[in-house]
């Protein structure tokens, strides 16, 4: 299966001023992975939050996928009112039908700031035989939600991200690049470049592997280069190659879980 | 056979040999029980050497101590596997050691576990004396120096079963606990090794600490239950029988410090062992938000080879600032939470589907 990562450089950020502008950019994005046979492509978070309501920019994205048939599509991710709560959430969406919906579970200091709500449940869906689920921005800085994913036999997880801050490599390893390597799933994030609501982000676009199964054994199978002008990073996402790699450094199976049994039991962190 | 090995050990290994080799217990200086917020620890780089003596390994360790606390450090922490060079006193284990390192590096990594495998039955019988004898010295030591000693690792007997743990040391030279092992590597387990079950968080006079081993680095849950008992340092002893890597070696201590937001104290044991190549590098980790770099990391060895002691200090104030601030730290689901154990390590099966509740 070929994957794409949307590469959303700080020079997007400036020229997509408007909606109109956000709309032809993705269209284009999609054809280019469509010209490159991408199976599965995500984009980065934040995207349905910077012009129009989310709900609009899903609807977009549904409407070109139809015209990009057999892609699946995870637009990057929106704020979605439900029952008096705003959600900040992604989903898959593949020829012009939305296939699943995530939530994301945990808030980061600003994002609680704004009044945002958690989502409760964690999803997974089985496509072209391989499961996978969606982990949307924070999410990838809580082990536990990547662990999840892991014992529900998720294979890859698709993770539109905004990090907060500064260029800054060992914040973004310290998220989704360590939770593949302790979870030994694929992992395709699409990362945010700019503002948003009084915040700086940067990060990299980078497909993740097991680091046994990665030619560089640095666990990334493409990673943006700072100095390249790429649109899209591509990978081919290899079952065989990483069910070797498990075999040979396989975490979940050393899981010591008669120890874990107070996990969660006298969690201190903020809820309100 | 075993039995009289392990008499005979017990012997040239003895607790009382221990002592004498280190002159008697006698601190040097005695700090007020007040509780330090700020203070300075040191890991142990150690490049494994066969000890003919007792008497040789315990200076050896003493160097180490000598110069932590000479650097002002409050505790000191050695790796994994600790307990290796002490089998050189065994007639005999110096040679073969010799003879099998000396065979290619790039063999395959099988044929070193079976040189080692060999050695089970040696070790199963000379876990006691081996036990007593690192325990005694280190004992000994923190109480010269008047410094935390965590001990590293050595394999304990413990109702009838093999463990691989170590002991947090006070000042005065008392050992306040022992921590076991959680997660073993595949070798530890074909050799009959025993996880435990209990993880323990002690409060020290410098802040809580915990003492997993190694491989435990690799599980989030390990940190998760340390921090939610109040830990704010976390010693991890290692031996990584593989040749050192960037990435390989981000996938332990450093992560796990990120997300748990406590400091963390690597000490690593490297060199070759029965045709065994350990590397590492010894460290002292810290939150991204709180190191100068903006990297995690407060102390580092420059090489994942030889002898070396990294000092590092550390600030449970600024730990506890920030992770009042962190943007990615501290948050709670409490109803994605709920029930995390049972729905996630324990779903319940019903013919072939699994059910989540």
């Amino acid at each position: 299966m070929k994957a794409a990562s949307i590469v959303f450089s700080d020079r997007d950020y400036r020229d997509i001023s408007s909606y109109y502008k956000l709309a032809e950019k993705v269209s284009y994005w999609l054809r280019l992975c469509h010209e490159q046979d991408v199976s599965i492509v995500t984009f980065p978070a934040l995207l349905g939050c910077l012009f129009e309501n989310g709900e609009e920019y899903i609807k977009g994205i549904v409407e070109q996928s139809t015209i990009f048939k057999g892609m699946a599509i995870c637009p990057g991710s929106c704020y979605e009112s439900d029952s008096g709560g705003i959600y900040h959430s992604s989903c898959i969406i593949l020829d012009g039908e939305i296939r699943m919906k995530q939530r994301q579970l945990y808030l980061a200091r600003w994002e609680q700031e704004l009044g945002l709500s958690r989502g409760v449940e964690l999803n997974s869906m089985c496509l072209w035989g391989m499961k996978l689920g969606i982990m949307v921005s924070t999410d990838v800085f809580y082990p536990q939600v990547s662990r999840a994913f892991a014992l529900s036999g998720v294979e890859l997880v698709l993770a539109p991200t905004a990090v907060i801050g500064g260029r800054n490599m060992s914040r973004q390893l310290s998220g989704l690049w360590q939770n593949v390597q302790a979870n030994l799933f694929f992992a395709i994030e699409s990362s945010f470049k700019g503002s948003f609501k009084g915040c700086a982000f940067h990060g990299s676009s980078i497909i993740h592997a097991p680091l046994d199964m990665t030619a560089g054994e640095d666990g990334f199978l493409a990673l943006e280069q700072k100095d390249m002008e790429a649109e899209i990073i591509t990978a081919e996402l290899d079952k065989v190659k990483r069910a070797e790699a498990v075999s040979r450094f396989d975490t979940l199976a050393q899981l010591n879980k008669e120890a874990y049994k107070d996990i969660f039991s006298a969690s201190e962190g903020r809820t309100s | 056979m075993s039995r009289l090995l392990e008499k005979w050990l017990s012997r040239r290994l003895g607790a009382a040999e221990a002592i004498k080799c280190q002159g008697g217990i006698k601190a040097i200086e005695t700090r007020p029980g007040k509780i330090k917020r700020v203070f300075r620890a040191a890991a142990v780089q150690r490049r494994i050497r066969m000890a003919k003596t007792i008497k040789q390994y315990a200076e050896a360790m003493e160097g180490y101590v000598k110069s932590a606390a000479e650097q002002g450090c409050d505790i000191i922490a050695f790796p994994e596997y600790i307990f290796l060079e002490l089998l050189g006193v065994i007639p005999g284990v110096s040679l073969l050691n010799s003879y099998l390192n000396r065979k290619p590096a790039a063999r395959k990594r099988e044929d070193g576990e079976a040189g080692l495998d060999r050695l089970l039955p040696v070790l199963y019988s000379i876990s006691g004396p081996i036990q007593t004898a690192v325990e005694s010295t280190m004992q000994c030591l923190a109480a010269r120096y008047s410094i935390y000693v965590y001990t590293g690792s050595y394999f304990i007997k413990e109702h009838g079963r093999l463990y691989n743990g170590g002991a947090i040391i006070s000042r005065e030279g008392d050992i306040i606990g022992r921590q076991m092992k959680l997660h073993l590597t595949d070798f530890e387990e074909k050799l009959g090794i025993k996880r435990s079950r209990e993880f323990k968080v002690f409060p020290l006079d410098i802040g809580n600490f915990a003492f997993p081993v190694c491989m435990d680095a690799t599980y989030y849950e390990v940190f998760n239950l340390a921090r939610s008992r109040g830990c704010d340092v976390v010693v991890l002893p290692i031996a990584n029988n593989e040749e050192y890597a960037l990435h390989r070696a981000l996938r332990g201590i450093w992560p796990r410090v990120q997300e748990s937001h406590v400091y963390g104290i690597k000490a690593a044991l490297c060199g070759w062992f029965f045709g065994l190549h350990f590397t590492g590098k010894a460290g002292i980790f810290a939150p991204i938000g709180i190191t100068a770099g903006e990297n995690g990391v407060v102390a580092l060895s420059e090489s994942s080879e030889g002898d070396l002691l990294v000092v590092g200090d550390i600030d449970i104030e600024a730990l506890i600032r920030g992770r009042r601030i962190d943007e990615y730290y501290g948050d709670c689901n409490p109803e994605f939470e709920r029930d995390y154990y049972e729905k996630y390590y324990c779903p319940r099966k019903v013919d072939n589907y699994v059910i989540r509740t």
